[in-house]
């Protein structure tokens, strides 16, 4: 959570509809319930990665900064269509405190539309990893929910 | 989104070698072996040869992305940082094997201005030098590059994108 906070934006790799991978920036928001980590980014519907995930949901995310602390994240993409989530998830970013924050309003000038679209991520492995880890020989810190995602 | 095209690299070379010379160091994806993609942090040094770019990482070969190379070759990579001026890029990965490729590769990396180039002879899994079985050499071509970033936005400019002919 210290490094998300810091670094706020991840590169997110998806498969394409030929099979590939592509990859885009993205400022996802986390929460821990019952000691399972869930991500949610906020996006607009119709898009590439919309089309991508319809055909593969898994994604993987890797945090960088020039401080060299890594997260990497792999997980599984479902879209939270139900409206009092979407008004829940729209409030935890407007709630939270900026840079990891930030008023949803400023791009989705019209309010919570259809196009504000929730992307849920429940991930099946996290993993902490750094420069300073890599020069004391340390193994990265991989975690495993008991029941990851199909 | 609509998007500024080009097949003439020389527009985009000077601001992308910029970039990676700032930046370093890239998210690498591909795909692993149940079609799930996977990143992870690369360093790669770049050449425009024959008015294209070429990538070229030294990487440790016996590893779970020769897996998931072998079965596709294709990546795509992000270069960013907190100025939010992006790289992306989208190529096809090969293994450079031949030991005057692997000496050329690590010299352009000791020979490279730091932060991007640096004397590999640094990690200790390589101070065989570069015919040691740990040291392996992946090239990139790319067939698609754009450059985008927040002034971009805030401008309403599209990305600059280019494609080889």
């Amino acid at each position: 959570m210290r490094r998300i906070s810091r670094i706020v934006w991840c590169t997110v790799a998806t498969i394409d509809e030929k099979g590939n991978p592509r990859t885009r920036i993205l400022h996802p928001i986390w929460e821990v319930f019952d000691g399972k980590l869930v991500g949610y980014i906020a996006t607009g519907r119709h898009s590439l990665k919309e089309k991508h995930l319809a055909k593969n949901p898994w994604v993987s995310l890797s945090y960088w900064d020039q401080k060299h602390e890594q997260v990497y994240v792999e997980a599984k993409a479902t879209w939270s269509d139900a409206p009092e989530e979407k008004q829940r998830i729209w409030d935890l970013f407007k709630e939270t405190p900026p840079p990891l924050g930030y008023d949803p309003g400023m791009i989705w000038r019209e309010g919570l539309t259809e196009e504000f679209g929730v992307l849920r991520l429940d991930p099946w492995r996290v993993e902490l990893w750094s420069l300073e880890a890599l020069g004391n020989r340390q193994p990265p810190q991989v975690w495993r929910p008991e029941v990851a995602p199909v | 989104m609509t998007t500024r095209m080009t097949n003439d690299f020389s527009e985009l070379e000077t601001e992308f070698l910029k970039r990676v010379a700032r930046i370093v160091w890239c998210t690498l994806a591909t795909v692993d072996r149940q079609d799930r993609p996977r990143t992870r942090i690369a360093h790669p040094i770049w050449a425009v040869e024959d008015g294209v770019p070429v990538g070229y990482w030294s990487t440790v070969p016996h590893s779970h992305k020769r897996k998931h190379l072998a079965r596709n070759p294709n990546v795509s990579m992000t270069y960013w940082d907190q100025v939010h001026e992006q790289i992306y890029i989208q190529a096809e990965a090969d293994w450079l094997d031949t030991p005057g490729d692997r000496e050329r590769i690590w010299e352009l990396y000791k020979q490279t201005p730091e932060p991007l180039g640096y004397d590999l002879a640094v990690w200790g899994f390589w101070k065989a030098g570069p015919q040691g079985k740990n040291f392996g050499v992946l090239r990139f071509k790319p067939s698609r590059v754009e450059l985008y970033g927040i002034a971009d936005l805030i401008a309403q400019r599209p990305p600059l994108v280019w494609k080889p002919n």
